[in-house]
């Protein structure tokens, strides 16, 4: 069979009937599941596999290349709209998705998204299959060394974020780093930082840490808003669906180059979708010349070259499966199990004896991806009126939900704390005028960066890599040293009035207090803190003590007394404190019903009819978190101190 | 594996003689367990292979105990959050973990050793092992036409998952061979690992003989050393490392008595502590009649034609050894890990030192 009949032959297992029914139902079951708190793709993935053993290869391939595409476009809905990512990959289309809905045009947003999602799928499936061919030879050029320079070249678009401040940036950017070696040394396995807690094995969990850091930190804000900012929108640009749509279309190039980015992503292993966004994003900006002023402000060219490398990235990803059996991600664990149940061979088999197989998983994977985005498009005006419900009334029940589903993923109540804790802090950095998304993206970054740097020196050191033998990571160097050479021309964007530089200033220091605490734990402990993790630590506190020296002299300047946090904002965080101290004492589902009557209750008179009602709310929900987590659920729910201590008879 | 073949045998013999498989749970354990429910905690995220077993398991469990099996994953914490789960429930519950005896034997006591976990979290004297469903050995992986009789050979390279996963499959093995290891250590998952041998970064892995023999079918590589002390069963032609026939007792032929006992003693540790046996076990806590009543349901369950069937079209092979029998592999697997664990640790501390 040639390589054009296999490829047809692979497009008619796809678009033929009933066929065409299975990708439908994989698309249809992927959507629901992303949109169901804590009931992951992989669950349901997982359930699939079991159900679908005795079922022939080609309809497996459809469901599954479906599965696999399924669920990416629809996390950028709550991003845009409200700020909260639907999942991490969804993170940069916040940048200016959420500034968009801002200013008015949630229907363009959406629809523009859905458009270059659409399109950037499309993209990443054809330079699939014009790769296919040479696939096995191109893949082994991304090697450690590679991976290490494409991270670095990821964490230089952090420059291309607008931020007010360079050197809060920079600080930001260690913190970040360093919140990723939290956990384990990848080179030995020794532990680090981890305080004698098993649940800091892994490090922080990065769906928790997200979940912290924008959706909790844009909830505070909540409780007290009617809706959402009313539009800020001078140009009176219209909202419309084609707008967004025609955007993606005068934007033809920005999309090619977004996805291009997005496919080499996807096919690096354990890099994923977050980081082909944020780096399509930088490369967006650094290409936008002299007109990039509007990049965070709402502008649709941040929206269309996140959200076309995140779809892209899909077909990417692909690759390695195919061609080594090499799971580059969670949906690739699934595939390879897949392989080998219905006894199809990934490598040369795949990309030969098999190709049509292949060409049906590609196809199914496209149609996954446009179906998604059509609904999208559909959808785009009814999902815009979202913006007018009342958001005081949302922010509670999603608050309870992010919290509930976190636990439920990983099976660990630390996870919850994470989400409080990256809560409070990304509220913090957001009031004392911190840049958010660089620590983001180095987090994100930093257990990959870490991982290739110490893969990268054992490599050097036994004479088993050559920098000038290796083509693409001379290419990457070069696009590295365009980036910073991009950076030293830039400008920064005016500070924004700092509330109250009193507490700004304690509050770097207090950051500087944390670092040095992790520096000089690196600094005394004999093993497991490699040279890399120690320089994290000290680069952070220098460059945290450099913010708060700053910050001391602007207090100086400026000597008002103002609090930091506004009154309607203290009751929130007083419920995600007394949520924390409750579920450690009392055990989760008494956590949830205290968040409740803390958040609810609040300025109620203990007698009134109002409080009985919260009360019951509160009781009740409680009773329902025990009950989904037990029964429907079936997780272990998380008991607190006080209740381990009863049921052992302490 | 000659610990384990007579255990394996017992296990076959226990599905082929009639009424073995056949045998249906006691009425007492019946009565104990009628209407409870069973949570089997599987320390990895869905879709793995001992999420596969898990929930291959359930129905099985169900139809022979009477009661509600439900898996569960608990991936948090690499997986110490499943096992300090299960070893810390009390003794009324029914809680089981699937996890790789040699892991929970070597894992856990090396990192209480580094101060990394407490007792409270983690010891093996913390489970009670109810049941084996698979075990195998682990093999290397190699670059294409590697010798391992060359006297050119020179300095071996392997890549790998960490310094702890190297100690005994990479440093030990090649003490007892006597070859000049080297490790490139942090590669994430085995493909990664076979990848890095493509690229030249690295001539072996290590892994499962079943991933082995994946990658070496995927990637063009060769399995060209099961890391046990007799043939592999599934593959009798593969050269092995320890025991009579073995490639270490053939390069110790002639040596001094002294020197050939101590590399062959290396290897047999190696052999030992290198399998993956995937186990269930319960907590130390669970009442002494569950603990008993829940070994008989998975002698039963786990010998059951159904559930060999349901895990096999998935990929995952069973080779059942009863609860008696894991016992004792357990403790050989505690005796030799304490005995190797100097060795071990005058290693890492070597190469941590590097």
């Amino acid at each position: 069979m040639t390589y054009f009949e296999a490829l047809s032959e692979g497009i008619g297992n796809v678009f033929s009937f009933p066929n065409i029914l299975i990708p439908v139902l994989g698309t249809v079951l992927s959507m629901v599941s992303s949109f169901l708190p804590g009931i992951g793709g992989s669950s349901i993935a997982a359930l699939m596999i079991l159900l679908t053993v005795t079922w022939d290869p080609v309809p497996v391939l459809l469901l599954f290349g479906a599965m696999t595409g399924g669920a990416t476009f629809m996390g950028s809905v709550t991003a845009i709209l409200f700020n909260i990512p639907g999942n991490s990959s969804a993170a940069a289309a916040m940048l200016d998705g959420h500034p968009l809905t801002r200013k008015g045009l949630p229907r363009t947003a959406i629809a523009c998204a859905a458009t270059a999602s659409a399109l950037g799928s499309v993209v990443g499936v054809v330079v699939l299959i014009a790769l296919l061919p040479v696939i096995r030879p191109f893949l082994l050029e991304f090697g450690p060394l590679e991976r290490l320079l494409l991270g670095i070249w990821g964490l230089s678009t952090i420059a291309a974020i607008p931020n007010s401040s360079v050197l809060k940036a920079l600080a930001v950017t260690a913190l970040g780093l360093l919140a990723a070696a939290i956990g384990t040394d990848p080179e030995t396995a020794l532990p680090r930082w981890n305080f004698g807690t098993f649940a800091l094995f892994d490090g922080f969990d990065m769906i928790a840490l997200l979940l912290g850091f924008f959706t909790v930190t844009e909830l505070i804000g909540w409780r007290k808003n009617y809706r959402l900012a009313p539009p800020d929108n001078p140009e009176r640009e219209k909202d419309s669906v084609l707008a967004g749509v025609m955007a993606v279309i005068r934007h033809y190039r920005l999309l090619l180059r977004s996805s291009v980015v997005g496919t080499v992503v996807g096919i690096i292993p354990g890099v994923g979708g977050t980081v082909a966004g944020f780096v399509a994003y930088g490369q967006a900006v650094q290409s936008a010349g002299n007109d990039r002023s509007k990049f965070g402000k709402g502008d649709i060219r941040g929206l269309i070259a996140p959200e076309a490398a995140v779809d892209a990235k899909d077909g990417g990803s692909l690759l390695p499966a195919l061609a080594f059996g090499l799971p580059g991600s969670e949906a690739g664990v699934i595939l390879v199990t897949v392989f080998a149940i219905h006894g199809l061979v990934p490598g040369t088999p795949m990309l030969t004896v098999d190709l049509s197989l292949t060409f049906t998983l590609v196809a199914a994977l496209l149609l996954s991806n446009i179906l998604t985005s059509v609904v999208g498009v559909t959808l785009a005006p009814a999902l815009g009126r979202l913006t007018n419900l009342r958001v005081d009334r949302i922010a509670l029940p999603a608050l309870v939900a992010s919290l509930v589903t976190v636990v439920q993923l990983n099976g660990v109540l630390f996870d919850l704390y994470v989400v409080l804790g990256f809560g409070i802090f990304g509220y913090l950095l957001k009031r004392f005028d911190w840049p958010r998304v660089p620590f983001v993206i180095a987090f994100v970054l930093g257990s990959f960066i870490e991982r290739n740097v110490a893969l990268t020196t054992q490599l050097f050191a036994l004479d088993r890599l050559s920098f000038f033998e290796r083509p693409a990571a001379m290419v990457l160097a070069g696009l590295i040293v365009v980036s910073f050479l991009w950076m030293a021309r830039k400008k920064g964007v005016p500070q924004d009035a700092v509330a109250a530089p009193r507490f700004a200033a304690r509050f770097a220091l207090g950051l500087m207090a944390i670092a040095g605490l992790l520096a000089g734990i690196a600094l005394v402990t004999p093993n497991g803190y490699s040279a890399y993790a120690t320089g994290m630590a000290v680069a952070a506190t220098v460059l945290c003590l450099l913010v708060s020296l700053r910050e001391v002299v602007a207090a100086r300047l400026v000597a008002t007394r103002s609090m930091p946090i506004p009154t309607s904002h203290v009751v929130p965080i007083l419920s995600l404190l007394v949520m924390g101290s409750v579920t450690a004492l009392f055990g989760l589902p008494a956590g949830i019903g205290a968040v409740v009557l803390t958040w609810v209750g609040a300025g109620h008179q203990w007698r009134s009819r109002q409080m009985v009602w919260t009360l019951a709310i509160a009781v009740g929900l409680g009773l329902a978190t025990f009950y989904y987590l037990d029964r429907v659920a079936n997780v272990i729910v998380p008991t607190g101190w006080i209740v381990s201590a009863i049921s052992q008879g302490i | 594996m000659k610990t384990l073949r007579p255990a394996i045998l017992c296990a076959f013999t226990s599905i082929f003689i009639p009424g073995g498989a056949l045998a249906e749970f006691s009425a007492q354990c019946g009565d104990l367990f009628a209407g409870e429910r069973l949570t089997l905690v599987v320390p990895n995220s869905p879709g793995g292979g001992y999420d596969t077993y898990s929930r291959a398991l359930a129905p099985v469990l169900e139809k022979h105990g009477g009661l509600t099996a439900r898996v569960t994953n608990m991936p948090g914490g690499g997986g110490n959050a499943a096992r300090s789960f299960v070893m810390n429930s009390d003794a009324e519950s029914l809680v089981l973990l699937i996890e790789n005896t040699a892991d929970l034997v070597t894992s856990p006591m090396g990192n209480i050793g580094r101060g990394a976990l407490a007792e409270k979290d983690f010891t093996i004297a913390g489970y009670r092992i109810v049941g084996i469903l698979h075990s195998e050995a682990s093999a290397w992986v190699a670059r294409d036409g590697l010798d391992l009789f060359s006297p050119d050979l020179g300095t071996l390279v392997a890549s790998e998952g960490s310094l702890e996963e190297a100690l005994l499959p990479v440093f030990v093995a090649g003490l007892a061979l006597g070859i000049d290891m080297d490790a490139v250590t942090g590669y994430d998952g085995t493909g990664e690992m076979g990848a890095a041998i493509l690229r030249g970064e690295a001539d072996i892995t290590s892994a499962s003989l079943t991933t082995t023999k994946r990658l070496a079918q995927n990637e063009g590589l060769e399995v060209n050393l099961v890391l046990s002390d007799g043939p592999a069963p599934s593959d009798p032609d593969l050269p092995f490392l320890a025991g009579e026939g073995s490639v270490v007792w053939d390069l110790t032929a002639g040596l001094p008595e002294a020197e050939a006992t101590y590399r062959r003693s290396l290897a047999a540790a190696v052999a030992g502590l290198r399998g993956a046996a995937r186990g269930m076990f319960v907590s130390v806590n669970l009442d002494a009649d569950r603990a008993a009543c829940m070994a008989e349901l998975m002698d039963l369950a786990s010998a059951d034609p159904e559930f060999a069937e349901a895990a096999e079209a998935q990929g995952r092979p069973v080779a059942p050894i009863p609860a008696a029998e894991a016992g004792e592999l357990v403790a050989s697997l505690i005796a030799s890990h304490a005995a190797a664990l100097p060795t071990l640790e005058a290693i890492a501390a070597e190469k941590i030192n590097e």
